[in-house]
């Protein structure tokens, strides 16, 4: 994340003083606006699916229900948070290898995965290069550089409203992570 | 040419507590129902659902609901994320423990809740 980084969003958590809360809060505005400026640049650029999943759906606090990846294709389930509850399935075309700190934000929530907020940026380089940063509520920032991306929604069957999906164990990882994933 | 005197500032009103729901859509958009009292308040979250505090000063909503969440357990702040979506979303308290559903909603100066 360049904007909205793992220190802003601790910055929010500092309950100290009402005036280290507007400045948490002010910061973090700043930060909201020039990320908007340069969103609303770059948005004519972006694959229409990336556009679709910023334009109609309010991802705060949806559910990660599960991440999978298989060779240049990385899939997200979400369940939104804002009715009515409907679930997500994002299609990543990666250009790079998924990559996962599992140590972005010091502290880490307990129960279900949620989404706290993302962002994309593109880097100029030899090639154009698009990236989505992710960052949720375990603890963990995703980063995936993509070709494309498709959004399939649909209404929720299976878990149920007022039915989480809660780690049982540790947190939730399969034993066998991808080796681009770290700890950082 | 004398400079007309600015009118002060009324005084905010006292920051009150309403029950809450999230609106459809990608608006992120906080709908307000009926007043209540922190008892309320605080058995509406212990349910998982929502409040919104509005009609005070940012310091005094934001106070408020605070004091009710704090009453449910440990929590974290959360701030609008309204860069395309969400451009109603307000800020809130929410459980740490995130099978704690719902939030603490509060207004500011420039994000207000709907009525439903």
């Amino acid at each position: 994340m360049k904007y909205f980084t793992p220190d802003l969003y601790q910055r929010l958590q500092d309950f100290s003083s009402d005036a280290a809360m507007d400045a948490a809060e002010a910061a973090w505005e700043g930060v909201r606006r020039r990320y908007q400026r340069y969103l609303r640049r770059l948005f004519p650029t972006l694959p229409r699916g990336l556009k679709g999943l910023l334009e109609k759906f309010y991802l705060h606090d949806a559910e990660v229900l599960s991440m999978g990846e298989h060779d240049k294709t990385f899939v997200m389930v979400l369940r939104l948070d804002v009715p009515p509850k409907e679930l997500l399935v994002l299609n990543y075309r990666l250009t790079k290898p998924v990559v996962i700190n599992r140590a972005a934000l010091p502290s880490r929530n307990a129960g279900p995965v949620q989404w706290i907020c993302d962002e994309v940026s593109q880097v100029r380089g030899r090639q154009r290069s698009l990236t989505h940063s992710i960052l949720l509520s375990n603890g963990w920032e995703i980063t995936l550089d993509l070709a494309d991306m498709k959004v399939v929604r649909a209404q929720t069957v299976y878990p149920a409203q007022g039915t989480s999906l809660v780690p049982m164990t540790g947190n939730g990882v399969a034993k066998s992570l991808p080796a681009h994933t770290s700890a950082r | 040419m004398a400079r007309k005197k600015r009118q002060p500032k009324p005084p905010a009103e006292p920051a009150k507590i309403f029950e809450a729901e999230l609106a459809s859509g990608p608006s992120g958009a906080v709908l307000r129902g009926v007043e209540i009292d922190m008892t309320g308040a605080i058995a509406r979250r212990q349910a998982g659902e929502n409040i919104v505090v509005c009609g005070g000063s940012l310091r005094a909503n934001r106070q408020l609901a605070q004091s009710v969440e704090s009453a449910i357990g440990p929590y974290e702040r959360q701030v609008p994320h309204d860069e395309l979506a969400g451009p109603l979303a307000l800020p809130h308290f929410q459980q740490g423990d995130r099978a704690f559903r719902g939030h603490a909603f509060y207004e500011t100066e420039n994000r207000r809740a709907r009525t439903k």
